[in-house]
């Protein structure tokens, strides 16, 4: 077998073990930033769900919502994947905040169909901007708690 | 040999391997590659240990491939199963009742 050790540790042998395991996840946690690209992106495609009530084509807004998805799903695969990581899953933290998102994205959402009706199609920027702000702000907010949890497990 | 604390478990036990299962403790799961860089073994060594693991049904391998390579070489993503996480866990925690800390061990605490 494989570096087996059938001897029992003593009190100082498991502490040295389980600090070996600490050390560990400090390392693992640095792994689990975000590729650099991946916020900016999650933000431009909820900005640009944000700013389809003043998009004049039915036939692009008939399929901004599930190419979207689309999207969000490729990029979080193509972020796993240049992270070698898949995080496990979110803290009820992480939750509430992603919570709070969906909050301000339907806001939003609702802000530029009622700034369309005026017919204030222009000032629609505002709300697709705090959407993109807004994601990336989040985001890295739940990027720094999942790495805190990575660390502080026991 | 003494008497093992309830939860001890040999195939965990071994250094590399404890390592193995205390980074996947708190992930969904790890690339290989990133496995063997984190822990500073070479492939071949991290295969050894992740077959015992698998024998023992702590963890699996899932290999995709990689659209983004030239090579399209595949991809293995090391995770632990349930029961491995249930061992894992015991392992742990009987580690903790040697040094005398009976601290809250769960994963996502």
């Amino acid at each position: 077998m494989i570096g087996s050790n059938r001897d029992n540790p003593d009190g100082a042998q498991a502490q040295e073990l389980l600090s070996d395991l600490a050390r560990d996840r400090a390392r693992l946690a640095p792994r689990m930033r975000f590729p650099s690209w991946l916020l900016p992106a999650l933000g431009a495609v909820s900005a640009a769900f944000v700013a389809e009530p003043a998009i004049p084509s039915d036939e692009v807004r008939q399929f901004s919502l599930p190419l979207g998805l689309l999207v969000v799903v490729i990029l979080v695969w193509r972020a796993r994947r240049e992270m070698g990581v898949q995080p496990g899953p979110l803290h009820i933290s992480s939750r509430a905040l992603q919570l709070l998102w969906l909050l301000v994205l339907l806001t939003m959402l609702s802000t530029s169909f009622g700034l369309v009706s005026l017919e204030l199609q222009w000032w629609v920027l505002i709300p697709v901007a705090v959407t993109f702000v807004t994601t990336i702000g989040i985001g890295r907010r739940i990027g720094t708690i999942e790495r805190n949890r990575v660390v502080d497990v026991h | 040999m003494s008497t093992e604390p309830a939860g001890f478990d040999q195939v965990i036990h071994p250094p590399a391997r404890l390592r193995i299962c205390g980074l996947l403790r708190p992930v969904e799961a790890l690339e290989f590659s990133r496995l063997a860089e984190l822990l500073g073994l070479s492939p071949s060594t991290l295969s050894k240990h992740l077959r015992v693991l698998t024998d023992a049904g702590y963890v699996t391998m899932t290999k995709l491939p990689d659209t983004a390579r030239v090579d399209k070489r595949r991809v293995a993503w090391v995770r632990l199963t349930r029961g491995g996480r249930r061992a894992v866990e015991a392992h742990i925690a009987s580690l903790l009742t040697i040094t005398g800390d009976v601290a809250d061990t769960g994963p996502h605490s």
